[in-house]
């Protein structure tokens, strides 16, 4: 990267199905003052203003970039609104992070909101993401096609419902410890693998929910990070990517597919050896039996046999080797143009010591990981990946 | 304490009406699906790849390949499948059987549904179902030039 970058400040809002109690402006508002008193900076500060959100019909409210701009911090700024599906909040961060190693600007803020909740038919709107002749009508939504590469993968690497149960029982756990979280329940295995079945072999409660909410993240030049904080969290690496497939395709699988972002995003950040060198992942992982493949994708893992083995030794839980997802994930907190800045912020967090309850010890160097799109025919899904860590490179 | 429960919620909706266009390419794969009841692919000039649903241009390759017309032999395989078991607004009533499905020896899969399975018990029907299963493409007698002029179904032994 042309200059160095760093993570100076992260704001939430409370997630939860409706927020009833802010408008889309409020809650861009409540994101990006928190993020601004976590960095002890002001608005006056901000040089420029990146905003994301996911398809408008979630909100109902066309064009929600000229409504919530001035909520943003924009004023008499410059503004854009990116979007890439599911991993928008993450190239929203990508643009902030951009624009700062570019040199037009100094300190840069990213914010994404997204009211999921605020449709009682969010999958109706879901399933009008679909090319209109060549898929649409086919009864095709995020929790149909999940569950096809759930089945597929189940039955050609060996792992069991019981699999996929676990691990959605420890991301509802940590969500547990992590004040922000939607889904705050304490589920046992049991209580997962009983839960009714909505897209054989998905499950109620391995899957994420609706959320409304926003994320703000703050980022800043190497001279300014170092008088905003004394914890800055170093963008060492970052990656974007966009490949097109559908399900069933070989590519598909873990061990064939190639993270190209994650492994670019290793590389600049010096990372050869991820089991060694990261402390904490946040990855996007919307349905528990994500974080399998994850352990092979993200170079966890040699193959499935390996993974398969992993998840029964608790190898992502908060007292394994790896915590995946402390803040309990995309599993219990969806606001869906927001999500993959939220798993941003998360690994801000660990690495600046700010995660109380849910704070992994010690935290150097820190994964996070979006991921946007239908994996239908003429459609591509879009993924990113950040390394942050304590030390820069 | 705010008196929450005073907020207020404003309804809306979107009544919306749409004419997608399907294009010179989508429209001959909805022509031939309806007046031929066969299934029609595009096929890369340099990589081989035989797209289907058919598209214009390679995305690989970069190149048109809109001319490039290979007709598909309607059988192939079952790649990934579920069974949906919940009302999702707008679709079809569950218990249903969804898939992805290789063609004719095409190099992309294509969604639809697999008919012909008795779904009275998911526990018995999941067992019957598995990745790589044989499958016919059936066409409807009354075709109206839409998805659903087809279905698949498994090439019983």
């Amino acid at each position: 990267m042309a200059r160095r970058v760093a993570v100076v400040g992260t704001g939430q809002t409370y997630f939860m199905t409706r927020r009833k109690d802010a408008s889309a402006p409020e809650l861009v508002y409540e994101a990006t003052t928190r993020a601004l008193q976590d960095a002890e900076l002001s608005v006056k500060d901000i040089d420029s203003v990146v905003f994301g959100i996911a398809p408008e019909a979630f909100m109902g409210v066309n064009c929600p970039d000229k409504w919530v701009s001035d909520g943003a911090g924009a004023l008499n700024k410059p503004f854009f609104r990116v979007h890439t599906g599911g991993a928008t909040g993450g190239s929203a961060v990508i643009a902030a992070v951009e624009q700062v190693a570019s040199g037009v600007a100094d300190v840069v803020m990213a914010v994404a909101m997204d009211r999921v909740g605020q449709t009682p038919v969010a999958q109706r709107v879901l399933g009008l993401i679909w090319d209109p002749i060549f898929a649409m009508g086919l009864s095709l939504n995020l929790i149909t096609v999940t569950a096809m590469l759930n089945a597929r993968m189940m039955e050609k690497y060996g792992y069991t419902e019981w699999h996929t149960a676990k691990l959605a029982s420890k991301n509802h756990k940590n969500a547990l410890n992590n004040p922000y979280a939607h889904l705050k329940v304490d589920v046992s295995v049991e209580d997962v693998l009983n839960s009714p079945v909505l897209s054989w072999p998905i499950k109620l409660l391995e899957v994420c929910p609706s959320s409304d909410g926003a994320c703000a993240v703050i980022v800043a030049t190497e001279e300014k990070a170092r008088k905003i904080t004394s914890t800055p969290a170093w963008v060492n690496g970052m990656a974007g990517y966009t490949y097109v497939t559908t399900p069933g395709n070989e590519d598909l699988d873990p061990e064939r597919y190639v993270s190209f972002d994650v492994r670019k995003a290793y590389r600049s950040a010096g990372i050869d050896n991820p089991r060694q060198q990261i402390d904490v992942c946040e990855p996007y992982m919307p349905f528990s039996f994500s974080e399998i493949g994850d352990y092979v994708q993200l170079g966890f893992a040699k193959d499935m046999k390996e993974a398969i083995k992993m998840v029964e030794d608790g190898f992502g839980e908060m007292s394994g080797e790896i915590p995946f997802a402390p803040s309990g994930g995309v599993l219990c907190t969806n606001p869906i143009g927001c999500t993959a800045m939220v798993r941003v912020a998360e690994a801000a967090i660990h690495i600046m010591g700010k995660g109380e309850k849910r704070q992994v010890p010690g935290a150097k160097v820190a994964l996070a990981t979006g991921r946007g799109g239908s994996m239908a025919p003429a459609s591509a899904t879009f993924s990113n990946a950040f390394i942050l860590a304590k030390e820069p490179r | 304490m705010e008196p929450r429960s005073e907020l207020i919620e404003m309804p809306g909706e979107w009544n919306l009406r749409w004419l997608y266009a399907a294009g010179e390419v989508g429209t001959r794969y909805i022509t031939e699906l309806r007046d031929h009841a066969r299934i029609m692919a595009t096929k890369c000039t340099e990589c081989d790849r035989i797209l289907v649903p058919p598209q214009t241009y390679c995305e690989r390759c970069f190149v048109s390949i809109k001319d490039n017309w290979v007709e598909l032999e309607p059988k192939g395989t079952l790649e990934v499948f579920t069974i949906v078991n919940t009302q999702f607004p707008g679709q079809r009533k569950p218990p249903f059987v969804l898939g992805y499905f290789r063609i004719g020896g095409a190099s992309a899969n294509i969604p639809h549904f697999l008919e012909g399975i008795d779904l009275s018990d998911i526990d018995k029907a999941k067992r019957e179902i598995h990745v790589g299963m044989p499958v016919r493409v059936v066409f409807r007698e009354k075709r109206e030039g839409r998805l659903s002029d087809f279905y698949l179904e498994p090439i019983k032994k």
